[in-house]
């Protein structure tokens, strides 16, 4: 056995849309290619972000990992099991939970605590087990003061820890969340990304953080970008901040501190590119003041 | 040529236990062919102003409350006729579309206007262009579109009105940074061209600073500050107090002129950042 929690190898995902056919008028179905020759591995307990823009082919890959959808071609193996085998998909969804897009659209609970408890239910966990496992749930995601609330309640960033409280009382190996913050407001974010990065260095999850934003993928251990259902290039964030040129052929956009240090380096300055943070820049450019590579000028 | 506010208090759900107070005592004018941010933390009264502007909400009855359209006080009977000069995008548009096919969908506001074909034709094809729409999607479905596709074929149908103002709530919210640059962008186009003011609510102090020449802030159901963004990002503490903060760059070089006051703080886009640094960096090109 070797330390891969989930595998893609080769995988190929098409759909067929039907269109007007330009000669006869007549609907013909037409195959779309959603992922094309798609192969990587995650290791247990890795942090994996996957970046691309709308409709480059990353939520696709998102449901690949869980048996939402099955390969068109290629095999995609999480925990030793195929993902095509039907038998098993339980054990699969048990173990790798999703957290979507809208907060709206994932809360089934009248009130949060309902909400936590759902998974359970259906699992027919006994009652005193489910309390304590819920009181434990939302402790890690800050919420443990909201459990009687109504959901509809809750702002964005909340609902989505809700989804993730959910999803951790399954006690999962694998959480895999697709662009679960991009409804999101500043702060909703931060709590959200704080929340998953808490996930997997204390309790070991393996997180697979699917995003558009880039300054979410700071801390993550590799990152992977995507475009038109290919893989542009994968690296550590720090490699990922200076290739610039194929983050903007992928529809994406570094921060603004990362921005300005391409941009520098463009016109012929010979500074670092590789800073991920403003915390990062901000040490760097004493740096290059204590060096006298940055000096008051006059006029 | 104006939008103006005066004297506006909007309470939901009034002599009830779920009373709540959502705006206070607000005065404010838009000027044609201003390009005005709206930012405040969730729940501070942004959505709740913006209703205003077109009347979706009325001023409270027996108050002193105005909204003053291009000099006509607002009122139930003029609503309509209002609503054609200031066009408002909501949160999401694109879950408000239902026609068939893109080209229905853009031209739905206009089929109440008796157009020619040709006429309608034309008015739709214009508006698709300035959102950055090409000529062979309008036949297809809405649903073959992507988010951000579906986004501009929304806000499409609004602009087809040829509005004199256009309010965007939050018209960026869960684009990919293609998609957001292609709204802003749009957004300040329509102002230069048509002379449309546009309000623009966002989250993003980034692009807040990137785009608009005004900047409105909002806490509390009040409006706390109104200025250029330089006047509003140079009181970072302030912004901070409510819940908001200064773009990134803006933080870092206020930060960096505390230690090196020869280091200038009047930083507020990435340009803004490269011409500060460039002029103070060894080498170069230039």
């Amino acid at each position: 056995m070797n330390d891969n929690y989930v595998t893609l190898e080769n995988v190929y995902y098409s759909y067929e849309v039907s269109e007007n056919d330009e000669n006869s008028d007549a609907m013909v179905g037409v195959t779309q290619m959603a992922v094309e020759n798609i192969s990587f591995s995650v290791k247990k307990g890795e942090f994996i972000a996957i970046a691309g823009r709308n409709g480059s082919g990353k939520s696709t890959i998102a449901r690949l990992m869980n048996a939402l959808l099955d390969p068109t071609e290629g095999v995609v193996i999480v925990n030793g099991i195929d993902t095509k085998d039907n038998e098993k998909i339980w054990d699969i969804r048990s173990n790798v939970g999703m957290v979507f897009q809208n907060p709206d659209n994932q809360i089934v609970g009248m009130s949060v605590e309902e909400d936590v408890a759902f998974g359970m239910e259906n699992l027919g966990i006994p009652r005193d087990e489910m309390l304590t496992k819920i009181d434990k749930c939302l402790k890690t995601v800050k919420l443990e003061n909201e459990r009687k609330t109504e959901p509809h309640l809750l702002s964005g960033g909340q609902k989505q820890r809700v989804a993730i409280a959910g999803i951790l009382a399954m006690q999962p190996s694998c959480i895999v969340l697709d662009e679960a913050t991009a409804m999101l407001d500043p702060d909703g974010r931060k709590d959200v990304i704080f929340t998953v990065h808490k996930l997997n260095r204390e309790e070991g999850i393996t997180i697979i953080l699917i995003t558009h934003h880039m300054d979410e993928i700071v801390g993550a251990d590799r990152v992977i970008i995507i475009d038109e259902g290919h893989i542009l290039c994968s690296g550590t964030p720090k490699e990922i901040f200076t290739a610039d040129d194929v983050i903007k052929k992928a529809g994406l956009e570094l921060p603004q501190t990362a921005k300005m240090f391409n941009l520098l380096r463009k016109s012929g300055f010979d500074v670092r590119r590789d800073i991920l943070s403003a915390d990062e820049a901000f040490e760097y450019i004493k740096e290059l003041i204590a060096s006298g590579k940055i000096q008051r000028r006059c006029e | 040529m104006s939008v103006k506010i005066e004297n506006i208090n909007c309470t939901y759900m009034p002599k009830t236990p779920f009373e709540k107070t959502a705006l206070y005592d607000i005065n404010v004018e838009i000027k044609k062919g201003e390009l005005v941010g709206i930012i405040g933390h969730t729940g501070s009264g942004k959505s709740t102003l913006l209703q205003h502007f077109n009347g979706l909400i009325m001023p409270p009855k027996n108050s002193d409350g105005k909204v003053i359209i291009d000099g006509e006080v607002l009122t139930k009977k003029n609503v309509r006729e209002i609503r054609k000069k200031v066009g408002y995008v909501f949160q999401y548009p694109e879950y408000q579309l239902f026609e068939e096919t893109v080209y229905k969908d853009i031209a739905f506001g206009l089929k109440k206007l008796k157009l020619t074909e040709e006429e309608e034709r034309s008015a739709v094809l214009k508006a698709a262009v300035t959102v950055g729409l090409s000529e062979d999607i309008l036949e297809k479905s809405v649903y073959d579109l992507s988010g951000g596709q579906k986004r501009r074929v929304a806000i499409a149908g609004v602009i087809v009105m040829n509005p004199d103002y256009l309010i965007l709530d939050e018209p960026a919210a869960g684009l990919d940074p293609a998609g957001k640059f292609d709204i802003l962008s749009f957004a300040k186009k329509l102002r230069e061209e048509r002379g449309t003011a546009v309000v623009i609510v966002s989250h993003s102090m980034e692009d807040i600073a990137e785009i608009a020449d005004r900047i409105i802030v909002m806490n509390d159901g009040r409006i706390v500050m109104d200025g250029s963004p330089c006047e509003i990002f140079s009181k970072k503490e302030k912004l901070n107090e409510i819940g908001l903060s200064v773009p990134e760059i803006t933080d870092l070089f206020i930060r960096l002129n505390a230690e090196f006051p020869w280091i200038s703080k009047e930083v507020y886009t990435v340009e803004d950042s490269v011409k500060v640094l460039a002029s103070l960096l060894d080498g170069g090109d230039a």
